[in-house]
């Protein structure tokens, strides 16, 4: 599903990332940990296509991100610390847009993210604007479960949620790759160990 | 596609300055008319009927309302928001800045056919033809292209909501009056396809510009 090859991100004069090579197969629930700084958010976003790498390569479910980056945005998803991208819309309509645009069925129809709301316990009908962080990365997690993308990639999922939320979060993700979806997370390095990784992926900081 | 432009006219219809903009074109155009619709006619324009200058005050009105339309209705994305909207509905830029082109012409279209009974009312008064009042009526829907490829332009060029109207205003007040006032039906298909070449060039340089998010936001 994810396969990079001495994948490298220099930033002004700082190297973020130094060729990184992995793969991550269909089911996969991979965690990304490091210390702050190491570069696993601008790791997330390379994959997500909305970052270009300085060198390297990057395929998403066979797909070249550098010379193909709408294609691949198909087959993946971010979500957390990169906004919703929409300001003027109801917890609703955002899923809905979501469903619409990337999980219709074979007849045209977009799937039903009312279940979904009620999951996260989020009300439909509040503006996307007017969500706390915590419940922004709860629409988020909803968000990638409704556009049932092959590839899920998560930044720091769990951060600022309670318990009951890390467990619902826990659940749509065990879900998501039961059927299939190969899913890779950052972590905080001092997050607690959660059932949900079968590998974890540890970057360490590469320095100036 | 179809669920990106519903989404585009969903915001647009949510901010009351689209009903507000209407309500004003209706009140000021009929207002002009029930004022001067005795056949005196407007002092500094004495020469033309009341159809004509009932028309070219809807066209004075339209040149202001439009843009201002345009730039305070459209969805606020911008930048690194659209890259977002892209990635989460899988949608490339180019097919998001049509969209909204598409929505924020179709509200605009509305906003013109607001004024058709005015015009309709003052055709009568002056004995024009209803065929002609239609013609004209069709030929002032190429504003609403013009505006809404002028205000989308704008509004990636600067931050600003104001700016973007002040400029988007100027640029369809030059247009309008490159067009000598009132579009006829030879001027119009030249000014909506300019209009939709903007747009195009828009969605093209959108895929160029909008792919990847700016560096400074990492």
């Amino acid at each position: 599903m994810i396969r990079t090859e001495r994948l490298s991100k220099v930033t002004g004069r700082r190297t973020v990332l130094s060729e990184i090579t992995f793969a991550v197969e269909k089911g996969d629930a991979v965690s990304l940990a490091g210390p702050p700084g190491s570069g696993k958010s601008t790791l997330l976003r390379i994959l997500a296509t909305l970052t270009q790498a300085t060198s390297g390569r990057v395929e998403i479910a066979g797909i070249d991100v550098t010379t193909r980056p709408f294609d691949a945005r198909k087959k993946v998803f971010l979500s957390g610390g990169v906004g919703l991208g929409c300001h003027d819309m109801k917890v609703l309509e955002y899923l809905r847009l979501i469903a619409a645009t990337r999980a219709l069925d074979r007849r045209g129809r977009a799937a039903d993210v009312a279940p979904l709301i009620a999951r996260v316990g989020l009300d439909a009908a509040r503006n996307v604007a007017t969500l706390s962080e915590s419940e922004q990365r709860l629409l988020a997690m909803a968000a990638s479960m409704a556009s049932r993308a092959e590839v899920l990639l998560f930044n720091e999922p769990f951060a600022g949620l309670d318990m009951p939320a890390i467990e619902c979060c826990t659940a749509l993700m065990s879900e998501a790759r039961a059927r299939g979806a190969a899913i890779v997370a950052s972590v905080d390095v001092d997050a607690p160990p959660s059932p949900i990784w079968n590998r974890q992926i540890h970057l360490e900081t590469v320095g100036a | 596609m179809g669920a990106i432009v519903l989404r585009e006219l969903r915001v647009i219809g949510r901010r009351g300055a689209l009903s507000a903009a209407m309500c004003v074109h209706v009140a000021l155009l009929t207002g002009y008319l029930l004022a001067w619709g005795n056949g005196n006619g407007m002092p500094v324009a004495g020469a033309l009927t009341v159809y004509d200058q009932t028309l070219m005050v809807d066209v004075i009105l339209l040149a202001i309302l439009l843009p201002w339309i345009a730039a305070r209705c459209v969805a606020a994305e911008r930048g690194d928001d659209l890259v977002m909207l892209s990635m989460v509905t899988a949608i490339p830029p180019s097919r998001v800045v049509v969209a909204r082109a598409l929505a924020a012409t179709a509200s605009l279209i509305l906003v013109i056919a607001s004024g058709l009974p005015t015009l309709i009312l003052a055709g009568r008064i002056s004995a024009v033809r209803m065929s002609l009042v239609a013609e004209y009526e069709l030929a002032l829907f190429s504003l609403a292209f013009v505006s809404s490829a002028t205000a989308l332009t704008w509004r990636h060029v600067c931050h600003s909501r104001v700016i973007g109207w002040f400029a988007a205003a100027l640029s369809t007040a030059a247009v309008v009056s490159a067009a000598r006032m009132a579009p006829s039906l030879v001027i119009a298909p030249v000014l909506t396809a300019a209009a939709l070449c903007a747009m195009g060039l828009l969605a093209l340089r959108a895929d160029v510009s909008l792919r990847y998010l700016a560096e400074r936001s990492e």
